[in-house]
């Protein structure tokens, strides 16, 4: 077996010692989008319908009724992101049951994930969510649909404000698993036909609350 | 002249699925011959190669500073390399600060036989894979089958072509060769019944088999996007969300990487996520794009009790410090091949190894050293697409001029003193006009066909002008 001082030593012999590293870092540009970001939730709203989910905006306990209803799902697993409480008291008003999230198992037979995100991403319409926070990943992955509830004020406008801040983010290290998702699963593995759900969650509902 | 038997499938040189035995007792001319008499095979890889490059255009159409970012995307991959040894230790010690475990392989055989060490030890039975091409380039499946332990490939066309016996043709759509009619029928064979040719119907099925297979597996492999060494963490993307599932399912997940697929910080990780799915398949941003640092923590439900990550060497390290030193900073997209016009014809299983396209015809001859290796970069016409489309700008043309010179015979000394003597002639103006007028005059009396050979054929010798030549009309002020 190699160990890891005859590994690197073998990389550095052969990079030669005369190489100018150099000290300061590489400037890295951030994207800039030609769409419009000014609003973070407009622009959020229209790339997350873009990349195949549905979008609503919560603002009372009869819109986010409505939009449980309108899953269709009878059986939910909900993570402890603390935005998923909001649906707690509306579950049986709508005919749906809970199942504990204790297990992939449980998640695998539920009709609908119920997940809080972490953050927003404006331009390209991206759920950030956090295994730490959620308390695990696969509610949010191995049912048929997931709804997303989002905070208006958790969006921000890239990918790039948010990595380059998550020092100050995370001070105590990054969670076990940090996943930017944006729309339902999807491939085009057979004759480039584009087909949603074929791992993942086929049908993403977020709410804007 | 040789003629090659032309078998009426898409896999003529596909037998046995050993890449290390295709290049060693094929030639690329024989593969290619193959491809080339392959209707089907060059019709669709038309459509996928127009489509991939389609939609780069319009990726890179949303933002404003595209150029800029691959300009950034080069310095940041050159600089990387260039601080290896030190950003690849950081990487290690963060990664066991998370509390993951870190292995390093010199060749690809000790790389399998990690991964297969740490599957006995866990007693794993069964494994479940997202896309790799590390796991491809070290043959991982061979060595944990040889071990008792099942493989499943799952993202859906990585599991098309495991089901044919066969290996990824195109980086991003590893099963465009094959027809709906033909999935269908590797599906029944699976469900042991007939099943629906159509596409949403084929992925439902797809779901439920490959979902079993998450739930129960007890190994997750997958590759490595790009590590990121200041937190020790890695990035994967995907569409299908497989690469979710084996990362976060089975109890232990072992990640593949060459150990140059690596970046120091979240800002450099952020560009490559800018420049990658974009250059890819023209999205903004995968599906997932997944970053794990570490194994599961107290409280969590799911995700790996164990990470290991297994860092790859295989020949890399001896292109370091070399001419060619630039094919290392790829971040296999893909935008090379659909631009090249000679994988536009012969397609990913004509070159005959892991990688294919223009970065193939450079890599595999580094990383293989099987004997028809070498021939590969002859697949190219030089035309620099390639360079053109790369998100980080690399010069493949270059580099596959590179190769060539140092795979070239040493020619005859006679004939070296012809070509240094022509080279000499045409750099003085007087001399080379004087050889132009001999030429015209011999012209007239050579065929226009010459001597048949490889190169010959389909070449024919230019006719002198009928009039004045260009300089003549130039002395006389016509032009």
């Amino acid at each position: 077996m190699t160990t890891r001082d005859a590994f690197l030593a073998r990389v550095r012999a052969q990079l030669g010692t005369d190489a100018d590293v150099g000290t300061g870092s590489v400037a890295v540009p951030e994207p800039a989008y030609v769409r419009d970001l000014a609003d973070p939730v407009v622009a959020f709203t229209e790339a997350a319908q873009g990349s195949g989910a549905i979008v609503r905006r919560i603002v009372t306990d009869d819109d986010l009724r409505d939009l449980l209803e309108e899953t269709g799902a009878r059986t939910v697993v909900r993570t402890r992101d603390p935005e998923t409480a909001a649906v707690l008291p509306l579950l049986s008003s709508v005919g749906m049951g809970e199942a504990a999230f204790d297990s992939p198992g449980a998640a695998a037979a539920a009709d609908l994930g119920i997940a809080g995100g972490a953050w927003g991403i404006a331009a390209t319409g991206s759920v950030v969510i956090d295994a730490g926070r959620a308390g695990g990943r696969s509610a949010s992955l191995l049912p048929p649909g997931v709804l997303f509830l989002v905070a208006r004020d958790r969006i921000l406008t890239t990918a790039a404000v948010l990595f380059r801040r998550l020092g100050e983010h995370y001070p105590e290290g990054l969670p076990s698993q940090l996943v930017l998702v944006t729309g339902p699963s999807r491939t085009a593995d057979i004759e480039l036909v584009l087909t949603v759900g074929v791992h993942g969650p086929g049908r993403v509902w977020i709410a804007i609350v | 002249m040789h003629r090659v038997r032309v078998v009426r499938r898409t896999s003529p040189i596909r037998d046995d699925g050993d890449v290390q035995e295709v290049l060693a007792t094929t030639t690329l001319r024989r593969r290619a011959r193959g491809a080339l008499s392959d209707e089907r095979l060059r019709r669709t890889l038309r459509r996928a190669t127009d489509r991939f490059s389609l939609l780069r255009g319009v990726g890179q159409q949303t933002l404003s500073n595209w150029d800029e970012l691959r300009d950034a995307g080069r310095a940041v991959r050159t600089r990387v390399l260039a601080d290896l040894p030190r950003i690849l230790e950081r990487l290690s010690e963060n990664v066991e600060a998370n509390g993951g475990h870190v292995h390093w392989a010199t060749t690809a055989q000790e790389a399998s036989s990690l991964v297969v060490e740490v599957a006995r030890r866990r007693g794993a039975r069964l494994a479940v894979k997202s896309k790799s091409m590390a796991t491809e380039e070290i043959a991982l499946n061979d060595h944990l089958e040889a071990a008792g332990i099942e493989v499943v490939e799952t993202d859906l066309g990585e599991w098309i072509v495991q089901l044919a016996g066969e290996t990824p043709s195109h980086i991003l759509a590893p099963a465009v060769h094959r027809s709906r009619e033909e999935i269908a029928e590797l599906f029944g064979r699976v469900a042991g019944h007939a099943v629906s040719e159509l596409p949403e119907d084929l992925c439902a099925f797809a779901r439920r088999e490959l979902r079993e297979r998450f739930l129960r597996a007890d190994l997750g492999i997958s590759g490595v996007n790009l590590a990121v060494a200041e937190t020790g963490s890695i990035f994967i993307v995907t569409n299908e969300g497989n690469g979710r599932m084996v990362t976060s399912l089975p109890r232990t997940h072992v990640a593949v990487m060459g150990m140059e697929r690596v970046v120091e910080t979240w800002d450099q990780l952020e560009l490559m996520l800018a420049l990658l799915p974009r250059a890819a398949s023209g999205q903004d941003i995968t599906v997932y794009a997944n970053a794990m640092t570490g194994p599961r923590r107290a409280g969590e439900v799911d995700g790996p009790d164990e990470f290991h990550l297994v860092i790859v060497d295989n020949g890399r390290s001896e292109i370091l410090g070399t001419e060619l030193q630039e094919i290392l900073h790829c971040i296999r997209c893909g935008a090379c091949l659909n631009v090249c016009p000679v994988y536009r014809q012969i397609g990913g299983h004509a070159y005959g190894g892991v990688y294919s396209g223009p970065v193939g015809a450079v890599l595999t001859p580094l990383l293989d050293r099987a004997p028809h290796a070498p021939e590969l970069a002859q697949a190219s016409s030089l035309c620099g697409a390639c360079w053109e489309a790369c998100p980080v700008r690399i010069p493949l043309h270059d580099l596959l001029l590179a190769l060539r010179r140092r795979e070239a015979p040493s020619l005859p000394r006679a004939q070296r003193a012809v070509w240094r003597a022509w080279a000499e002639t045409w750099s003085r103006p007087a001399a080379y006009r004087a050889s132009v007028r001999t030429a015209r005059t011999a012209s007239r009396i050579v065929p226009e066909r010459m001597a048949p050979d490889a190169w010959t054929d389909g070449r024919s010798l230019p006719r002198p002008p009928s009039g004045p030549g260009f300089r003549e009309r130039f002395d006389r002020d016509e032009l």
